[in-house]
């Protein structure tokens, strides 16, 4: 009982540092006159959660990151673009990481990036009713390439430096966990 | 260690066709300057840039007091201001001849020149 307490409090910190680093993110001016490029940031802590706990947590974080970013940031129009990237980068990520190993993460960062572009890039045709907007994605896969390489190597980094307490080892057996209590 | 190298191939295959695609859409030119605004899938404004003499400006209203102002100047077209939060369309300047069209995500404004959406004007124009 107190470890799926404990799970919860974990999961909420961590939607709780997504938010934070999704919000601080959008102050922070792009360079390049591309839109949806950005740093994503705040995949480093979905990328924590998918390696450190089950895929449907990370999912959850994901979601609830969205849902409260684009209340507090944006405009229901940009909940769209995110939710699709977003969800689609997910599903990537979710499965390169039963495929690979964690040392591989920078990979499955990148990846993770690109299909968030292409996301985007689908709900902005979708959005805008037009297939020009395709001229936009070679931009995109670039940026995704080097902002994904980066934020996979500080998700990796920030793994490492985890206190191996919040590891939920125990949890994972829950057969196990019911024959003690 | 091998695996390792193969990502890494995958890495440089997706970052090199990323570097090829905009070089190619940032040297496409268009034979023709028709700019076509749009807002959602609807043609507000079609403009032959060549034929431009003197600048002026359009005003385009959307939903929820969105507000896109559209500097029309000879040969090239720009955002001049627009009410959406980034400001993108603004900051990406004038377009003239390139197929990357002007993008307002959140209002849904495009600015496009001489799209093969409409064919069919290409054979018309003589």
């Amino acid at each position: 009982m107190s470890k799926s307490v404990k799970h919860l409090v974990m999961l909420a910190l961590f939607t709780t540092m997504a938010l934070t680093i999704f919000v601080v993110e959008a102050q922070i001016p792009v360079p390049v006159p591309i839109p949806g490029v950005k740093l994503g940031l705040a995949n480093v802590i979905t990328l924590i959660v998918l390696v450190v706990y089950r895929p449907r947590d990370a999912f959850a974080v994901l979601v609830l990151r969205i849902l409260l970013g684009s209340i507090f940031t944006g405009t229901p129009v940009s909940l769209l673009y995110s939710l699709t990237g977003g969800i689609l980068c997910f599903l990537g990520m979710a499965l390169l990481c039963k495929l690979l190993q964690k040392k591989h993460l920078w990979f499955i960062s990148i990846v993770g990036a690109v299909l968030h572009n292409v996301g985007q890039i689908l709900a902005a045709i979708a959005a805008m009713q037009s297939v020009q907007v395709i001229a936009y994605f070679p931009f995109l896969l670039v940026a995704g390439c080097i902002t994904g390489f980066f934020t996979g190597i500080a998700a990796d980094r920030v793994i490492h430096f985890l206190p191996k307490s919040i590891f939920p080892k125990p949890a994972e057996k829950p057969a196990k966990n019911g024959k003690h209590s | 260690m091998k695996k390792t190298l193969i990502l890494i191939g995958i890495t440089v295959v997706l970052l090199g066709s990323g570097i090829l695609g905009s070089l190619y859409v940032m040297h496409h030119k268009q034979p023709e300057k028709i700019a076509r605004i749009y807002q959602q899938d609807n043609l507000l404004y079609e403009i032959d840039l060549s034929t431009v003499k003197k600048s002026y400006t359009l005003t385009i209203d959307g939903e929820n007091g969105a507000e896109n102002v559209i500097l029309v100047e000879p040969n090239q077209i720009s955002m001049q201001s627009a009410t959406c939060p980034d400001h993108l369309c603004v900051k990406q300047g004038a377009i003239s001849d390139g197929i990357l069209p002007i993008v307002c995500l959140p209002n849904h404004i495009r600015i496009s020149i001489a799209s093969d959406e409409e064919g069919s004007y290409d054979v018309q124009v003589r």
